[in-house]
């Protein structure tokens, strides 16, 4: 939810709450005071017209004079009643009339009467529908206020964050550009910015040397370690050397030699994130396919493999370097899961390529095959780089990756996706 | 045969020394730019080896002082560094080989040999182990006179052994030679035993001793056995 979704949302139940509660107080405190409003009225009327009783001689002329006086009417009391105090009270016309009545006794001519004068009231319940009306428009003007408010600030005011937000999105190390985050008068989001743009530059130079670390290191292993493999070769040239001396140096030179595909594979995949393979061409990767085939011909053979092809010419546009790399270990892989005597099949259309090979069920979620040090067998001597090194020159490359496996068949896509026009 | 190692890791240039005084080459080390620099000029050589980073210079600068010396020694760059720049460039000053470290020294070997055969005797040499003939221009193999017919990779494993007569070769140095880079892909190299023993069976039906000696796990070594 937006953010300023979620305030309007809290303004406006907030507003409701406090129309439901406001509503009756209001009703409440209007009611009061025309019932106070009402009964100085019927005090002074009934002052008035006190005054006036003294004129009054006969029950005719109280008659004549109660027959144009609506609101007040007079009747007699038997003679002995003992004095009231007046009283004040509502009542209900038939009609739905409400109205406010004082009752008081009075001595016409010596004789008590009960003399009650009336006001009408404005009926209550056009007043709690003209109450709830307003209030219901107010409410409603508020939420259209609420909302446009809401839109300019959206609009205006939220504008630098938004664009920094979108800047941050398309932000990639790999890409090594510093996201350029603008200026802006609000002072929250020009520390926000601020504090973005340090820490995106910090990332940035972290990132940077420690691939360059990476990089150095592994060049600076590949010394020593050509310093044991060439101490070995001169070693094991000595014929005095036992059986056993011999099978000691076998598995140090064989080590050293793991060691150094290990660093070789690390290297190159440092060097796909350090950006090295930046330079493309327009290559047929039929072409690359049939090539690479062509490299593996004898270990297929001695896997006594099948390979089935259907080749179609497939322009692409990637790093030939990369584009063998990425066969290379893709062929690798398959004649490696094989089943002996099995069939590795090669598809390329212009679109894709596919490369199944039936093979063992796995026994890992397929996730996890293109993370580096998988081993489908941790007892192998593979190093567990090569679809790690196939899913970066993928993604290096913008090429959709994925894998299934299907009735004892591993199939791995390689979907170009942009780069192939 | 003259010999020059222009290396600043003594280790390595040590073992490179060691392995080729074997073969009666004679070797003269420099450790940095300047006494490489100075070598080259006071002397004549038959093949030069040469890295690239190097304390006080950039071996790239040796190559060109031996072109501009028109030297006819044969030069190999030795670097750690595989970048396809630095061996485009290398070539082009007239590096006459590339060899990315690290390598077996016996690869180092069989381009050595190689390269002095083509600039000392123009490539007509043809290659010779006791009675097997390799002849240069159609790499016929003959064994005692009579041809025998090799397949590719068999007459690269025959070439190899013949360029590394009498030493131990492992089988990760044939792997690499015969098949190149992609083998660090392979788990295995037992396919390599096929090919030995397809190589060893036709050079000894046709009467040869079987020279391909195995050496416990190791690898192979070429030889006569005694």
């Amino acid at each position: 939810m937006k953010l300023l979704n979620r305030t309007a949302i809290a303004y406006f139940i907030v507003s409701l709450l406090l129309l439901i509660v406001v509503t009756p107080i209001f009703y409440l405190v209007l009611n009061a005071l025309f019932v106070e409003e009402a009964d100085e009225t019927l005090v002074s009327r009934k002052q008035f017209v006190v005054a006036r009783l003294p004129q009054i001689k006969s029950a005719k002329e109280i008659a004549d004079w109660t027959r144009f006086e609506d609101d007040i009417s007079v009747t007699s009391l038997p003679v002995g009643t003992l004095p009231q105090p007046d009283t004040l009270y509502e009542g209900i016309e038939p009609g739905d009339e409400h109205f406010r009545e004082l009752a008081t006794q009075v001595m016409i001519n010596g004789r008590p009467h009960l003399l009650m004068i009336r006001s009408s009231m404005l009926e209550k319940g056009d007043l709690i529908k003209t109450i709830v009306f307003f209030q219901i428009l107010l409410l409603g003007a508020l939420l259209l206020c609420l909302l446009l408010i809401n839109r300019w600030i959206a609009g205006k005011i939220w504008q630098p964050f938004y664009e920094t937000l979108a800047k941050l999105k398309d932000y990639s190390l790999k890409r090594r550009t510093q996201p350029k985050l603008g200026h802006t008068d609000i002072v929250e989001f020009r520390e926000l910015n601020g504090v973005l743009d340090r820490m995106t530059h910090k990332i940035q130079n972290d990132f940077t040397s420690l691939k360059q670390f990476t990089e150095n290191a592994s060049h600076e292993i590949q010394t020593p370690l050509a310093i044991i493999k060439n101490k070995l070769e001169v070693m094991i040239q000595d014929e005095e050397l036992s059986g056993e001396q011999m099978l000691n140096l076998q598995t140090i030179y064989e080590a050293t030699g793991r060691l150094s595909r290990l660093n070789q594979a690390l290297l190159l995949l440092t060097k796909i994130e350090n950006d090295q393979f930046s330079t493309t061409e327009r290559l047929n990767l039929k072409v690359v396919v049939e090539e690479t085939l062509t490299l593996f011909e004898d270990f297929l053979l001695a896997k006594n493999l099948r390979v089935h092809t259907d080749l179609t010419d497939c322009w692409v546009t990637l790093n030939p370097s990369l584009a063998r790399g990425l066969l290379t270990n893709l062929i690798s892989n398959g004649i490696k899961h094989c089943t002996e005597d099995g069939t590795l099949s090669l598809m390329l259309s212009e679109t894709n390529l596919i490369i199944s090979n039936p093979g063992a069920v796995p026994t890992q979620p397929p996730e996890t095959f293109f993370e580096r040090f998988n081993k489908a067998n941790p007892r192998s001597d593979s190093l567990g780089l090569g679809l790690a090194i196939v899913k970066e020159i993928c993604e290096y490359s913008n090429l959709a990756i994925f894998y299934e496996f299907d009735e004892g068949v591993h199939t791995i896509t390689v979907q170009f996706g942009e780069t192939t026009f | 045969m003259k010999l020059l190692l222009v290396e600043d890791e003594k280790h390595l240039a040590d073992s490179i020394m060691s392995y080729f005084r074997g073969d009666g080459y004679l070797c003269e080390w420099a450790p940095d730019f300047v006494t490489g620099s100075q070598k080259i000029d006071l002397y004549e050589y038959d093949c030069a080896l040469i890295d690239l980073t190097l304390p006080g210079g950039n071996g790239l600068e040796l190559v060109r002082q031996f072109k501009q010396k028109d030297s006819t020694a044969g030069i190999i760059i030795i670097s750690a560094r595989n970048a396809l720049d630095d061996k485009i460039s290398g070539l082009d000053i007239g590096a006459d080989d590339y060899l990315t470290k690290p390598f077996h020294l016996s690869e180092l070997n069989a381009r050595i040999k190689s390269l002095i055969r083509r600039r000392t005797f123009q490539g007509k040499l043809d290659f010779v182990f006791r009675e097997i003939t390799v002849k240069r221009d159609s790499m016929d193999v003959l064994v005692n006179g009579n041809f025998i017919i090799l397949t590719k990779k068999e007459l690269d494993l025959l070439l190899y052994f013949i360029a590394n007569q009498n030493r131990v070769l492992t089988k990760e140095s044939i792997a690499e030679h015969l098949w190149g880079e992609q083998v660090d892909s392979l788990d295995s190299l037992d396919f390599i035993y096929t090919h030995i023993k397809n190589l060893r069976k036709k050079l000894v039906e046709k009467g040869c001793p079987d020279y391909i000696q195995s050496v416990y796990g190791m690898g192979y070594k070429f030889t006569e056995r005694s």
